[in-house]
């Protein structure tokens, strides 16, 4: 600041020389000459000015840069916060559409939500921007500091007080921010990744469903396909009425093996009957003839009619022998007949028995078969479950992520506030550079600014930072209302 | 299912605890004091939430207002804030308001204390 004004005063005394030397000697010089000198003279002095204003002003114009450096900052968290809301928001329709189990609106809401990613980037981006404006102030500061220090003004002690106290309200208030941002940056890490591995997890969950539902699907209802339970259905059907079949074609074998016995067993009470009867009669007719002839033998020669009739009895005997005898051929053929029959019988039995046999096996695998497909269903039906509850956990563990993105989003909010005032109020301390500082009112800026922070804020973690930062400048911790410790307190 | 009304200003705030509610209650918003006492005349509410700082009514005030309601004279009432200075706490009680609610509260001990007073 010294140089400046040496420089400045050298000026002067440079102008008005040569402005008395021209008033003194004007009659001396020529008429272009004289031109000449004038020209030099506005030339000086336009110069002169020049640099003055833009020496003075240089220091002004970085701390208006500065100050619309903040309002850009304040306009971009604007947009961050929008931004954020519509995150909010289509996690929420993404919640929310889960729980209502809208299916179409949850697969919707799920590609809105998995596309939105670039949150963390954009803040980081204002972090960095808040980052820079302060490294410029302290610029700003350091280079009033040492002009302050080269100047032998007398004011330049109530300028650099005046000065302090707009780049401590500066450093003060951009620290706060810069804290607040860095505790919701450190909130988004915290909530981003559970959450996009919990998305993550949904998705792949719920896309393997679909593609596994997508082939069960087809395997019940293809045609062509072994576990189509149409087939296995119709083809009991088929089975049942060839089983009818062989029920009736048993049932009818069986009434006729019956007749055929019965024939057989009538033809053979029929034949002992008779043949009881010829036996009899052949007895009888053989006593007679025993008796005949004792009594041709008492008779003598008159005897001998009776000895003729005698023998012809014999012959009726012997005759009736000879049927006897005729009919047990038939006897023999009758049980080679039954045991023909029999035999048959046993052999139409067998192939009956193979058939049903057959059958069984049939009906085996048919019910193999429907155990199987029973089997398959219940494996469908305990993955379905087992995707349910999937769902479910990682829902459940991505809610708390949520409610962390809730809470960020109200620290933005906050935040955004926050620097709202932070902008009016050095708007306001620009206005206070002529009034001079001390050391009460350094504390008296800081103060008011946490006090209006202490009544915006409702997150634990900012009541934290605060309480930090109160601790940090050894402020008096009862002009700020302390905020409850613990999340529930019933009466 | 049973019924809360949540009573806060604030949009955010009212998304943060329906999320944590929505599975277990049926939550009945209202962005100020007079909405939620025109909804609790029409719903039967079981329990209500309110915010402490509204732009119409406090939430203190606002409870002395339904509890006049005779269905309401024992229901529980939680207040939401992060405050804790004893004469606001004092005048809740003696409102009638059964607890006070930090509202970035865990959701396990939020529900834990639904569930015992409902």
């Amino acid at each position: 600041m010294k140089n400046i004004k040496f420089i400045n005063i050298l000026i002067i005394i440079f102008f008005f020389t040569i402005f008395f030397i021209y008033f003194l000697y004007e009659d001396r010089f020529d008429y272009i000459i004289k031109k000449i000198y004038i020209l030099a003279l506005f030339c000086f002095l336009f110069l002169f000015f020049v640099y003055f204003i833009l020496k003075n002003n240089s220091d002004k114009i970085k701390v208006g840069e500065n100050l619309s450096r903040i309002n850009e900052l304040f306009i971009y968290s604007d947009k961050l916060l929008n931004e954020f809301y519509d995150f909010y928001d289509k996690s929420i329709s993404f919640s929310t559409s889960f729980h209502n189990e809208n299916k179409e609106e949850y697969k919707k809401n799920f590609d809105r939500l998995y596309n939105s990613s670039d949150l963390f980037d954009k803040l980081n981006e204002l972090y960095n921007k808040v980052d820079d404006l302060i490294a410029s102030v302290r610029n700003v500061e350091l280079n009033f500091n040492d002009n302050l220090k080269k100047s032998d003004n007398n004011d330049a002690d109530d300028i650099n007080n005046n000065l302090d106290k707009i780049v401590l309200n500066f450093k003060f208030n951009s620290e706060i921010t810069v804290e607040l941002i860095k505790s919701i940056i450190s909130n988004i890490v915290k909530s981003s990744n559970p959450l996009s591995e919990g998305i993550y997890k949904i998705k792949l969950t719920v896309n393997n469903f679909l593609d596994n539902i997508s082939k069960w699907k087809d395997e019940f209802t293809n045609e062509k396909n072994e576990k189509n339970f149409n087939k296995i259905i119709v083809k009991y059907s088929e089975q049942s009425d060839e089983f009818k079949k062989i029920v009736f074609m048993i049932n009818d074998k069986f009434s006729n093996l019956e007749k055929s016995l019965n024939v057989i067993v009538k033809m053979f009470v029929e034949i002992n009957k008779n043949t009881l009867m010829i036996h009899e009669i052949s007895e009888k007719i053989r006593l007679l003839s025993i008796n005949s002839s004792i009594e041709a033998s008492r008779a003598g020669e008159a005897g001998r009619g009776f000895k003729i009739v005698s023998e012809e009895i014999k012959k009726l005997s012997n005759e009736t022998q000879h049927i006897v005898d005729s009919i047990l051929p038939n006897i023999n053929e009758s049980k080679s007949m039954a045991a023909r029959i029999l035999a048959n019988f046993e052999i139409e039995c067998n192939e009956i028995i193979d058939k049903v046999n057959n059958q069984k096996d049939e009906f085996n695998l048919f019910y193999q078969r429907l155990s199987d497909y029973y089997n398959d269903l219940n494996s469908i039906l305990a993955s379905v479950s087992d995707v349910i509850n999937q769902i479910n956990e990682n829902t459940n563990k991505i809610i708390p992520t949520f409610q962390m993105s809730n809470l960020t989003i109200q620290e933005l909010e906050n935040l955004d506030k926050i620097m709202i005032k932070f902008l009016e109020s050095n708007k306001d301390h620009m206005e206070l550079i002529i009034k001079s500082v001390n050391e009460e009112k350094k504390i008296e800026i800081l103060e008011n600014t946490l006090g209006f922070i202490n009544k915006i804020i409702t997150t634990k973690s900012e009541v934290e930072l605060l309480n930090k930062i109160i601790e940090k400048f050894n402020l008096d911790k009862n002009r700020f209302v302390m905020k409850s410790d613990k999340d529930v307190e019933l009466f | 299912m049973k019924k809360i009304l949540l009573a806060d200003d604030s949009v955010i705030s009212r998304n943060l605890i329906k999320t944590l509610l929505i599975r277990n209650y049926e939550v009945i918003e209202s962005e100020n004091a007079n909405e939620a006492l025109s909804k609790s005349k029409i719903n039967e509410i079981d329990l209500f939430l309110l915010d402490l700082n509204m732009p119409d009514m406090d939430g203190i005030t606002l409870s002395k207002e339904i509890k006049k309601d005779p269905r309401y004279s024992k229901k529980p009432i939680l207040i939401l804030t992060s405050e804790v200075r004893d004469e606001k706490k004092q005048e809740g009680k003696d409102a009638g308001v059964t607890g006070w609610i930090v509202k970035d509260v865990d959701q396990e001990k939020l529900l834990d204390a639904i569930n015992r007073i409902i």
